[in-house]
């Protein structure tokens, strides 16, 4: 029962955390799509390095929360999210 | 009951690595063996990664003149809405991911089903983006056309491979083929999944909002 309880409050955990990569994705999708079709940027002289890095932190966020590569070398993690063999 | 490549055989123990010394075989622990299977799998994805930054790059170093870099004209809408879908698709790939960890087989069928609702509907806006462009420029016509069609096609590629990737782990999944404690094929398709995303983060940048339309480009 207590397994059961832990469990159910992991999905949750893991439901919202979808949830919340997603709304933060959508975010950073915004601003760029502001910065790529503003006609004058007041910081930049080029689009190139904010989309850039941008793109990056979108990239290090989907790696991370959604391919989870820190199980390539820490499979521990798995144990405290239910998944370990 | 017979078995495919994506149903969850690494997790029984039954892979065996030979023994060095005496040519026997010895048995691979469980836990090992998604380790070896998630190293191929990343091995795979960095490949890959070798073939999109080489695109990206050449993207770059082509799609420019002297007054800096330019890019086709396309529809703004519709790259933000096609980007908007794969990334929404993702987040039903991790759900699916996250729904067949906690044996929650419903919401992992439902969402794998949306996610690959979406990836169809991506593949259709490109489709229709390459409609609305042959309106304007050929993939031959200058640089900015043929990097455009280039890229995209070469993505769409990848994209349509995981849909059918998708429709296979949907396919056993309905059969009750995964549980909690085995779901490598699900795993390895979403990580392949999320992979075309990430390429779609740069490419939409590349593509669409990076550079100025020049003259000769515009219509």
């Amino acid at each position: 029962m207590e397994h059961e309880t832990h469990s159910g409050k992991g999905k949750a955990a893991e439901y919202l955390q979808g949830i919340i990569v997603l709304v933060v994705l959508a975010v950073f999708t915004a601003i760029e799509y502001a910065i790529g079709t503003a006609d004058d940027l007041p910081l930049f002289s080029s689009t190139l390095i904010p989309l850039t890095l941008i793109a990056v932190v979108k990239a290090g966020v989907i790696i991370n929360y959604y391919m989870h590569i820190s199980h390539m070398w820490n499979p521990e993690d798995e144990a405290d999210e239910g998944h370990a063999e | 009951m017979s078995t495919t490549a994506l149903e969850p055989i690494a997790h029984h123990g039954t892979v065996v690595e030979h023994d060095g010394h005496h040519g026997g075989l010895i048995p691979i622990a469980p836990e090992r063996q998604l380790q070896f299977n998630r190293l191929g799998m990343w091995l795979f994805i960095i490949s890959e990664t070798f073939l999109f930054a080489g695109i990206l790059i050449m993207r770059l170093v082509l799609g420019r003149n002297e007054e800096g870099f330019t890019r086709p004209e396309l529809s703004q809408s519709l790259g933000l809405l096609i980007t908007s879908i794969l990334l929404a698709s993702s987040f039903f790939v991790n759900r699916a991911e996250v729904a067949i960890k906690h044996n929650d087989r419903f919401q992992f069928n439902l969402s794998t089903f949306l996610a690959i609702a979406l990836g169809v509907i991506f593949v259709g806006g490109v489709v229709y983006e390459w409609n609305e462009a042959l309106n304007h420029f050929k993939p031959d016509g200058h640089i900015e056309g043929g990097l455009f069609f280039f890229m995209t096609g070469v993505h769409a590629l990848h994209v349509l491979t995981g849909v059918i990737f998708l429709l296979i782990v949907f396919a056993n999944g309905i059969r009750g083929h995964y549980s909690a404690k085995s779901h490598w094929g699900v795993e390895s398709c979403a990580l392949y999944w999320h992979f075309v995303d990430v390429v779609w983060v740069f490419f939409y940048v590349a593509l669409y909002l990076i550079g100025t339309v020049p003259e000769t480009v515009a219509h």
